[in-house]
């Protein structure tokens, strides 16, 4: 079900109404089970397409219950185990061809979210953080929760729990309007921002794919005009879809988790990953980067090579991302570039401490040529390792490498760099000169609260109908 | 275990991980006021207070720590 179908609005409308029929808890618990079970059997045509899922979950279920009877090391480790392989051979990975492949078409969406969801349950029953009991129909809402059933936000249990079926969001007016205009920018993200972007995206890239006449110059200015676009596309498709999640969350009591924070306001690439995909990359930092980095400092308890053992599971915790996110070589790629940017971030930090002194490096820090400095390269380095995911073929990958040469990546990553610190630096400029004019009065008004709503919504209206497509979510790939 | 007592043995801990005898704790200090502490002095700093108070912490009990107070509370919890 797309999120800009009149199917899906028709399916949101009759869930928000039956959801608010009655404050029964037992009754909004039945809606909202009720409601993920519609929302997956519109991606299936045959029901034998959902049975590999529902065996996924039954294992995982079976994992967690084996865990409330016996809490011990052995019993998570099988548990992890046997939902790692199970996750492996449905995804079908390319790395893992020889393992054979189910002789039907099947559902694989949602699948790694669910992943993250069993695996965080299994660990915390196991360390006791998760003590009360999951009946099968609490983990079947919250492990396939249609608002975040395709692509996160990765919610912990424990704050499903508070909220599954209590309307832990008090509805009035004005928490309605919030959570209306909230889904309105939502779709301005999608269908305006994100589906311009993509289209000017599809348009261009072509011509850097194929082999052409472009001078080293013109090649490193399209690189620079494809990779920039496609960022501008993944953010603005990506956080538009967490905006229409979090405001219909909020129109059924729930407060799901926020996913993005500003991200390119970030002064470096570890802050970076604090404010991007932030459920996702909080998961990663609570169960694999701290519990490795434990292992690795309670062998190796030299305050000396602290540094080095941080990029070690920088290393592994980035590499196992990137191959979450796809199923080729590409993917390990994107990975290690990723766990190289933290790990350069982390060591430069460590330099320049210890060269400078704390007091002299945070001042250097709060400098305006060293924030614009650092938020051009954070960002440059994103946008052109980024490049793993719209050429995830290896060969095409290469190809690209090769016609770009050293010389062609580091001309592109100066171009984005100093572009892009340029234009934050306008952009805050103008944004401290606007707040000095004291608008709130204009802005707060009920009339333009509600004009600047409807603006919204005809922007999407006129530009839906100019652009004659209905844009695709682009993390229900991974 | 009394607060202050823990607050005692926790500033100890602290001023050895971070390398500074003059650290002062108190309950709304965050890793933004202590030079250094990051995602590796945090792990580095969980380990020693483990073996100071004789504790273990959970994987979210970790990476859900706001402050030294909440830090605190969670010690006296379990010690």
């Amino acid at each position: 079900m797309s999120l800009t179908s009149p199917l899906f609005f028709a399916f949101l409308a009759a869930v928000v109404i039956a959801f608010h029929i009655s404050e029964s808890v037992p009754y909004r618990r039945f809606v909202l089970g009720a409601a993920n079970a519609i929302f997956m059997a519109s991606y299936l045509s045959d029901v034998t397409q959902v049975l590999p899922l529902l065996a996924f979950l039954g294992l995982g279920y079976a994992s967690i219950y084996a865990l409330y009877r016996r809490q011990s090391p052995l019993v998570l480790t099988a548990g992890v185990v046997a939902i790692l392989c199970c996750y492996v051979f449905l995804k079908r990975f390319s790395f893992f061809e020889g393992l054979g492949q189910l002789p039907f078409p099947y559902l694989t969406i949602g699948l790694s979210y669910i992943l993250f969801r069993i695996l965080h349950m299994m660990v915390d029953v196991r360390s006791g953080d998760l003590t009360e009991r999951i009946g099968p129909l609490a983990f079947f809402r919250f492990t396939c929760n249609f608002l975040c059933f395709v692509s996160g936000p990765i919610q912990r249990y424990q704050d499903f729990s508070a909220m599954d079926g209590k309307a832990a969001v008090q509805i009035d007016a004005s928490v309605v309007y919030a959570a209306f205009s909230r889904i309105a920018t939502g779709y301005v993200k999608f269908v305006i921002i994100a589906a311009t972007a993509d289209y000017a995206f599809t348009f261009v890239s072509p011509h850097l794919l194929q082999p052409s006449g472009y001078s080293f110059l013109k090649l490193c200015a399209v690189y620079a005009t494809v990779a920039s676009l496609y960022t501008v596309y993944l953010y603005f498709n990506f956080s538009g879809y967490m905006d229409i999640v979090i405001g219909i969350g909020t129109l059924l009591g729930q407060t799901l988790p926020e996913n993005f924070d500003r991200p390119f306001s970030a002064r470096s690439f570890l802050e970076f990953w604090q404010r991007w995909h932030m459920t996702l990359s909080q998961w990663f930092k609570f169960y694999l980067f701290n519990p490795l980095l434990m292992v690795l400092m309670t062998w190796l308890p030299t305050p000396a090579l602290t540094s080095y053992l941080g990029v070690l599971a920088f290393f592994i915790t980035f590499g196992v991302m990137g191959i979450w996110h796809g199923t080729t070589a590409v993917f390990v790629i994107y990975g290690l570039l990723m766990g190289a940017g933290a790990s350069i971030n982390k060591l430069w930090q460590v330099a320049c401490t210890e060269r400078l002194g704390k007091k002299r490096y945070r001042a250097l820090t709060e400098s305006a040529a060293y924030i614009y400095s650092a938020r051009g390269l954070t960002v440059a380095y994103f946008v052109l390792a980024l490049t793993c995911l719209w050429v995830p073929e290896l060969p095409q990958f290469t190809a690209l490498l090769a016609r770009l040469g050293i010389a062609g990546v580091a001309t592109t990553f100066v171009v984005v760099a100093v572009a892009f610190g340029i234009a934050a630096l306008i952009l805050d400029v103008v944004q401290a000169r606007l707040r000095i004019l004291d608008l709130s009065g204009i802005k707060g008004g009920v009339i333009t609260r509600n004009l600047h709503l409807a603006g919204k919504m005809m922007a999407i209206v006129a530009v839906a109908t100019l652009l004659h497509k209905a844009p695709d979510f682009v993390y229900k790939a991974f | 275990m009394q607060k202050t007592e823990v607050y005692s043995k926790l500033t100890a801990v602290f001023q050895d991980v971070f390398d500074e005898d003059d650290l002062a704790l108190t309950p709304q200090t965050t890793a933004d006021d202590v030079d250094g502490w990051d995602s590796l002095s945090h792990i580095r700093l969980v380990l020693a207070v483990s073996k100071a108070f004789g504790v273990k912490f959970s994987a979210s009990e970790i990476g859900n720590l706001k402050n030294v107070g909440e830090f605190a509370d969670l010690i006296e919890k379990k010690a």
